[in-house]
C-alpha cells in the first residue's frame, strides 16, 4: 500500500481537506449564531422552566399550563430571528409544487396572497375547535383540581381531554403555517449557492492537484441535477409518499450516465467521496451525545442494545449463512437497515470504502422498505392494538428514514410521535460510533493479510481520516451543548448553527453526492451485483429480526423495567 | 467505431433520455397519484399533508417534530408531574 507523505498529506488529500472544508463551515455557523442569542432567552427559559416545576409539584398529570410553558420554551430559537431567515431563504432548495415546476422557484405576490386566502378559513374553523378543546380541557382539569386530584376518575379523564386539546393544536399550527404564503424568487439564490459552493470547494480541489477550473465548470452541471432531485423530492404526491432527494439524485445521474452519457466536461465535478466526506463531517456536528443522555434511559436501552445486536448479526449471517460475496456491501446494508437508512448507509460505506454503486444498491432498499414500513406499521400497530407507546418505540427502532418514522408515529398519534422520534434520534448518535468502528475493523480485519499483526502505523495510514473530523465534530458539538446546557443548546446549537446552516449545506452535499453517485454508475454493474437477489434476502432477515427483537426489548424496557417513565410520556 | 456509429449511438442515447423522462413524468403524474387512491396509502398521504410533517428527511435535525419530541420528553423527564401528590386513595 501507498503511504502517503507526512505532512503534505493535510494539504494533499481529499479526506483532510474534507475536514478543512467541514471545520470551516461549522466555525463560520458558530460565529454567526453563537453570539446573536434571541432576546430574553434566559429570561424566557426561566419563566418557562418555573411553570413546569410547579404546575409538575401541583397535578399528577401535565396541565395546561405546563403544555403552554413547553411550547413557549419551543419557540425560543435562534433561527427565527430575521438574519438567519434571510440565511435560509438563500441556501432554500427549491419550493413545494404540485402542477407547475415553476412554483417550485418562483411565487408571485398575488399568488402568495391567494394560496393564503385559501387556507384561511380552514385555519379559521380549526382555531375554533382548538378554542372549545382547549376550554373542556380547563374545565376538566378545574373539576380535577377541586377533588384535589384524589380522584383518578377525573385525574383520567382530565388527561385524554388534555391530549384531545393538544391533537387539535396541533392541526391548527400546521393549519396557520399554510395562512402565512410568502412570495419568492429561489432562482437567484440558487444561482448564488452554486457559485460559492463551486468557488469554495475549487479551492481544495486545486490544493489536491485536480484540475479546479474544469471541477467549476463541471459543478453547475452536476448542481443543476441536484436541483432537479429536489424539486422532485418537493412534488407534493412524492413528499407525500416520502421519496426523498436521494433516490431522485441517483436515478437522474443514472439516467443521463446510462442515455446520453456523462458530459466530458462534466466528469471533473463528479467527485462523489468529496461531497460525501465534507457531508459527513457536517453530519458529525449533529450527533451530540450530550442531547441523547437528557431524553430518555428506556430509548437508550431499545436503541443501543438492539441495534448493535441486529448489525453484527446481520453481517455474520450475510457473510455465514447468505455469502455476500463483497463485505463492504454486506455491511453497508447491515448498518442502512438496523440503524437510520441513508445516512448511516453514507457513514458506513463512506468508512469501508464500498464501492458507489454498493451503496446506491442499499439506498435504494432502504428507501423502498422505508415507504412500505411508514405504511404499513401503523396499520398493523393499530390492528393488534399495541399502545402509542411501545408502537411508538417498535417505529423508531425498525422503520429505516427518520422522517419516515415521524410520519408513521405522528400518524398514530402525538404520544407515539415522541417516543418514536426520541428513539431515533438516540439511534442516530450511534452511526458516528459505528462508522469508527467499521473503519477501524477494516483496517485491522478486512484488509489486513491474514495472519499477520498490523502496526498501529498501518492503522493509522489505512484508516479513513475524514472519520477523525466526523468524530471530532461530534465531541466538539457535544461538548459545547453539554457546557450551554440542554435548554440554550437547544437555542443555539440545534436551532442555530445547525437548523440555521449546516443542516442544509449538509443536504446539498449528500445530493451532490448522490447525483455524482448516478452519474458515475453504469446499470449494469448495478444489475450484476444484485444477481440471486442475495442483497434483498439480507435486507429481509436483518429487518425481520429487527422488527422481532425491537418489539420484545422495547416492551421489556417500557413495560417491565421502566414503567414508572412510561406512564408520564 | 465510424462516424454513423457514432451518429446512431448518440441518437439511441437521446431517445432513451426521452424515454426515461416520459417513465419518471409518467411515475410523478400517473402512478403517484394512483397510489394515493389505495386507500391506506391515501390516509398516510393525507396525514402527511395536512400536519406538514418532513416525511422524506434523512436525519433529525430534517424534520422538525423531532425537537418537539425532544423537548416534550427533556421537560417530562426533568419536571415529571406529580411530584409532591400523595398516592391517589
Amino acid at each position: 500500500m501507498k503511504k502517503p507523505g507526512k505532512w503534505s498529506a493535510l494539504w494533499r488529500e481529499e479526506d483532510w481537506w474534507a475536514i478543512w472544508l467541514g471545520f470551516v463551515i461549522l466555525i463560520v455557523g458558530m460565529l454567526i449564531f453563537f453570539p446573536r442569542a434571541p432576546q430574553g432567552m434566559k429570561e424566557k427559559i426561566a419563566k418557562a422552566n418555573t411553570i413546569m416545576q410547579s404546575e409538575a409539584e401541583r397535578a399528577p398529570f401535565k396541565t395546561l399550563k405546563w403544555y403552554k410553558a413547553n411550547d413557549d420554551k419551543k419557540k425560543v430559537k435562534a433561527n427565527s430571528q430575521n438574519f438567519a431567515k434571510s440565511i435560509k431563504s438563500f441556501l432554500n432548495k427549491p419550493h413545494r409544487w404540485k402542477s407547475n415546476p415553476i412554483d417550485s422557484f418562483y411565487m408571485s405576490a398575488d399568488e402568495a396572497k391567494a394560496e393564503t386566502e385559501k387556507n384561511v378559513e380552514k385555519y379559521n374553523t380549526l382555531a375554533i375547535k382548538e378554542h372549545e378543546a382547549g376550554g373542556l380541557a380547563m374545565l376538566a382539569e378545574v373539576s380535577a383540581a377541586k377533588a384535589d386530584y384524589q380522584n383518578e376518575e377525573l385525574n383520567e379523564e382530565t388527561k385524554r381531554v388534555i391530549a384531545d386539546w393538544r391533537k387539535a393544536l396541533s392541526k391548527k399550527n400546521s393549519a396557520r403555517k399554510k395562512t402565512q404564503a410568502k412570495p419568492y424568487n429561489q432562482i437567484p439564490p440558487l444561482i448564488g449557492l452554486c457559485i460559492i459552493l463551486a468557488l469554495f470547494l475549487s479551492i481544495g480541489m486545486k490544493f489536491m492537484g485536480r484540475p479546479s477550473t474544469k471541477f467549476i465548470i463541471g459543478f453547475f452541471f452536476v448542481f443543476s441535477i441536484a436541483i432537479l432531485a429536489y424539486m422532485a423530492e418537493q412534488q407534493s404526491t412524492m413528499k407525500e409518499l416520502g421519496i426523498g432527494y436521494a433516490a431522485w439524485a441517483i436515478l437522474f445521474g443514472l439516467i443521463i450516465s446510462n442515455t446520453v452519457g456523462t458530459p466530458k466536461w462534466a466528469i471533473s465535478a463528479v467527485q462523489v467521496e468529496y461531497f460525501i466526506k465534507i457531508g459527513l463531517v457536517l453530519l458529525g456536528a449533529e450527533i451530540l451525545f450530550s442531547k441523547i443522555v437528557s431524553i430518555g434511559i428506556p430509548g437508550i436501552f431499545v436503541a443501543w442494545v438492539v441495534t448493535p445486536i441486529v448489525l453484527i448479526t446481520t453481517y455474520v449471517v450475510g457473510q455465514k449463512i447468505i455469502k455476500m460475496p463483497s463485505k463492504t456491501l454486506n455491511i453497508t446494508i447491515s448498518a442502512d437497515m438496523s440503524v437510520c437508512g441513508v445516512s448511516a448507509a453514507i457513514a458506513t460505506a463512506a468508512a469501508c470504502r464500498a464501492k458507489k454503486e454498493e451503496l446506491t444498491l442499499a439506498v435504494g432498499m432502504s428507501l423502498v422498505f422505508t415507504s412500505i414500513m411508514m405504511i404499513v406499521m401503523p396499520i398493523v400497530i393499530k390492528a393488534l392494538g399495541i399502545s402509542q407507546v411501545l408502537g411508538g418505540a417498535w417505529m423508531g427502532g425498525t422503520i429505516d428514514s427518520t422522517g419516515a418514522v415521524a410520519a408513521a408515529g405522528a400518524f398514530l398519534g402525538e404520544k407515539a410521535l415522541y417516543v418514536a422520534a426520541t428513539i431515533k434520534m438516540i439511534q442516530n448518535v450511534l452511526i458516528g460510533v459505528i462508522a469508527f468502528f467499521v473503519a477501524l475493523y477494516w483496517c485491522v480485519k478486512v484488509e489486513a493479510v491474514p495472519g499477520q499483526r498490523v502496526s498501529l502505523w498501518e492503522i493509522w495510514y489505512r484508516f479513513p481520516k475524514f472519520v477523525i473530523g466526523f468524530i471530532g465534530a461530534s465531541i466538539v458539538f457535544s461538548i459545547i451543548y453539554a457546557l450551554m446546557g440542554s435548554d440554550v443548546g437547544y437555542v443555539l446549537v440545534d436551532h442555530g448553527v445547525i437548523r440555521g446552516l449546516t443542516k442544509t449545506l449538509r443536504g446539498w452535499f449528500f445530493c451532490l453526492a448522490f447525483v455524482s453517485i448516478g452519474l458515475a454508475t453504469d446499470f449494469r454493474q448495478l444489475k450484476h451485483m444484485f444477481k440471486g437477489g442475495k442483497p434483498l434476502i439480507l435486507y429481509v432477515f436483518g429487518q425481520s429480526f429487527n422488527l422481532c427483537l425491537t418489539l420484545f426489548i422495547a416492551y421489556i424496557m417500557f413495560y417491565v423495567i421502566f414503567p414508572g417513565i412510561t406512564a408520564k410520556i | 467505431m465510424n462516424e454513423v456509429g457514432i451518429n446512431r449511438k448518440r441518437i439511441v442515447g437521446w431517445r432513451n433520455l426521452i424515454g426515461c423522462i416520459i417513465m419518471v413524468w409518467v411515475f410523478v403524474f400517473v402512478i403517484g397519484p394512483l397510489c394515493l387512491k389505495f386507500d391506506p396509502v391515501g390516509e398516510m398521504a393525507e396525514h402527511i399533508r395536512e400536519s406538514g410533517i418532513e416525511a422524506c428527511g434523512y436525519w433529525w435535525s430534517d424534520v422538525e417534530v423531532f425537537a418537539d419530541a425532544e423537548m416534550n420528553c427533556r421537560n417530562t423527564i426533568k419536571y415529571p408531574p406529580g411530584q409532591n401528590i400523595s398516592k391517589i386513595k
